[in-house]
């Protein structure tokens, strides 16, 4: 049986985590309270580690931690300790780009090393490196492109992982200190300030100079992803919601067996694309992957992002008897409103809201309380942890 | 402590090397970033061949892509037949041609932001890697406390413009396509916030600096390490020779009128010697 490719999610916390397991991903990376690039995640402390690695391994999935900070001599005190705790928490991989660290691990530890993309390795050269110090995977630059890749891949036996979804850095990864200098932190150490969306003066020039890229969307060319054998297909936002980690995963995972199926084909993509898009807050470009990145990548005008209020709410439970679906509400829905859910199980229903009610089955015409528990009439089964969007058109 | 200069044309290094520096880095045509003294291997031959008794690193510190390697390799194994003193390196390509080839040629780590701690310096100098210049970003206690516990040679850049981010992305360039305006010159200044910055486009992307000089002059004699980096990028001519001239004196005779010169000169910002980034994820219970 072909093995396929890794559909790598995003965690913030142990709900997302639960979620995009749920949802499709075959893996999760996730940050500890110490030493990963997203400090302003929930990350997760031992205890939830371990709740995250026995969840997965029961749905035979994998969990990754990111130990991926530029370490400065006093975050070396307690790594050596906090490494231990983490393998006894059963944790699959570490996510690391120091080189001493990768030495370190794979001499005291049976556990998988993936080199951080922040060691923005864009060469085979470099990966020969990597590979003599006995990586387990490359998590690649995204300043490469697909011939690269396959170029890479033709010629070592290394695992590679991609990114193919969500925010990019406009500079190199690790080659970016602008947080350390406009705010005093430090981008190499979870403080990135995302300075790269700013807009500034430039000389005697009346339009404003600004260097915010747009998202990364692979949908269209994951067939040619896939093809060039890499292992891994990553998604970015640590710190991005449930329901944006329900709808790329779900879309992804439905790319990707259409793919191995042999049923992959314009309509699909462009079906996922849509759903994609209405989760996007920011336009998306395949950045570096079919063409180097140029001036069609960016944004001119400051910061671009658009909310979205699609998501209406999560399935808690369904009561079969009295064909009565319980949700807690998130964006504002009423009466007759076309809406469709989708299920952790690739299912998605479509209908129109005849009744709403409250907890207490008081009819209320319109849910617009955030957390507020709702029950509609709905005439099938929904699995728990389903969602509920406006109907994508 | 040693005094190496980055200068910004060729003809500056007889100049500077008259006034009392001791060594020079400057890029190798097409694989370098940030430099704006870049030379042809026959240039890199011919300015060794005519300065015999000084230092010359030749900074290839550009990311690499497969279609260079062959290019690279040969380079490399062109200067290691010269009497370059070191190469410094960003890509891990560098250190893996110079390991599978055994070059002789020593190697100098400059990952720029992430020459951060002494365990990663002992790391890479197990692998044969003898000097590295460490980040702008780190304090002086930090850094001497990496002098402490490795024995890599030590850099550290005291006097220049403090380099921020590096793109592969052509930023100016296309700030002028998309504005359908004429780009002028490589270098552009940029305000946010009353503070100041600038932008520079080479071919293998743009980088951003801080506006701000930075002068290290007050801290030369607590700074140990063994060359102390003085980078001449937009810094005007004449008075990068009274720098030079000022940095030897304090150097050689702790010369604190020298300092004060310095600070006429340049102004006084100390990046982060004594400033610590304050941003660090929370302890883990």
């Amino acid at each position: 049986m072909i093995k396929k490719v890794e559909l790598l999610s995003p965690a913030g916390d142990l709900e997302r985590l639960k979620i995009a397991l749920l949802y499709g991903a075959d893996a999760i990376y996730i940050g500890g309270q110490e030493y990963s690039l997203r400090a302003n995640a929930n990350n997760f402390s031992l205890e939830e580690i371990k709740e995250a690695t026995s969840f997965a391994h029961k749905l035979d999935k994998k969990v990754y931690l990111t130990l991926n900070i530029v370490f400065h001599n006093e975050d070396l005190y307690g790594v050596y300790e906090f490494i231990k705790k983490v393998v006894d928490a059963k944790i699959d991989a570490f996510i690391v780009s120091d080189p001493f660290l990768v030495k370190y691990i794979k001499d005291n530890f049976d556990v998988e090393v993936h080199l951080s993309t922040q060691a923005s390795t864009t060469n085979l050269e470099a990966i020969k490196f990597w590979k003599e110090e006995n990586v387990d995977r490359v998590v690649l630059a995204r300043e490469v492109s697909i011939k690269e890749i396959k170029e890479i891949i033709d010629k070592i036996d290394i695992d590679l992982e991609v990114f193919i979804h969500g925010a990019m850095c406009t500079f190199y990864s690790g080659r970016c200190c602008l947080s350390n200098y406009f705010t005093n932190r430090d981008s190499n150490r979870g403080g990135c300030a995302q300075i790269c969306r700013f807009a500034f003066d430039m000389d005697n020039y009346k339009e404003k100079f600004t260097m915010a890229t747009k998202d990364l969307n692979m949908a269209e060319y994951l067939d040619k992803l896939i093809a060039s054998g890499v292992k891994s297909l990553k998604i970015e936002g640590r710190m991005r919601s449930p329901y944006y980690l329900a709808t790329v995963i779900s879309s992804y995972r439905k790319l990707i067996d259409s793919y191995y199926n042999g049923t992959l084909n314009k309509d699909i993509i462009m079906k996922e694309e849509k759903i994609l898009s209405r989760v996007a807050n920011r336009e998306t470009s395949t950045h570096y992957y079919m063409k180097k990145a140029d001036y069609t990548d960016q944004y001119y005008t400051g910061r671009q992002e658009v909310s979205n209020q699609d998501y209406l709410g999560l399935i808690l439970d369904y009561d079969q008897s009295n064909k009565l679906v319980t949700l807690t509400q998130r964006n504002y829905f009423k009466e007759n409103d076309e809406v469709e859910i989708f299920t952790p199980s690739g299912n998605t229903y479509t209908f129109k809201i005849d009744k709403v009610y409250d907890e207490n089955m008081n009819s209320i015409e319109v849910a617009r309380h955030p957390e507020q528990i709702i029950k509609l009439n709905v005439d099938f089964p929904i699995e728990k942890n389903s969602m509920m969007r406006i109907k994508v058109k | 402590m040693k005094l190496v200069i980055v200068p910004n044309k060729i003809e500056n290094i007889k100049k500077y090397r008259k006034i009392g520096a001791d060594a020079f880095i400057f890029g190798l045509k097409g694989f370098s970033s940030g430099y704006s003294l870049t030379l042809t291997k026959e240039e890199i031959k011919n300015v060794i061949e005519e300065s015999s008794d000084v230092d010359f690193f030749v900074a290839i510190n550009k990311n690499i892509f497969n279609d260079e390697l062959n290019e690279l390799e040969d380079n490399l194994l062109f200067l290691d037949k010269l009497k370059v003193k070191g190469i410094l390196f960003y890509d891990l390509a560098v250190l893996n041609i110079k390991l599978k080839n055994r070059l002789s040629v020593d190697l100098v780590w400059n990952q720029t932001h992430m020459v951060t701690n002494y365990k990663t310096c002992n790391y890479y100098y197990e692998k044969g890697v003898k000097y590295c210049i460490v980040s702008n970003e780190i304090t002086l206690e930090e850094i001497n406390d990496i002098k402490k516990n490795t024995n890599m040679i030590l850099f550290a850049m005291i006097i220049g413009y403090p380099i921020m981010s590096f793109s592969r992305r052509s930023l100016l360039s296309n700030y002028f396509i998309s504005n359908n305006k004429k780009k002028e010159s490589s270098i552009y200044w940029l305000t946010n916030n009353n503070e100041k910055y600038f932008i520079r486009e080479e071919e293998s992307g743009d980088a951003i600096y801080y506006g701000k000089i930075l002068n290290g002059s007050a801290i030369l004699n607590d700074l140990k390490v063994d060359y102390a980096i003085l980078n001449e990028l937009e810094i005007e001519e004449s008075i990068f020779e009274k720098l030079i001239t000022l940095c030897i004196e304090i150097i050689n005779n702790k010369d604190v009128n020298a300092i004060n010169e310095i600070e006429k000169l340049i102004g006084n910002y100390q990046g982060f010697f004594f400033q610590k980034t304050i941003y660090k994820v929370k302890k883990n219970d």
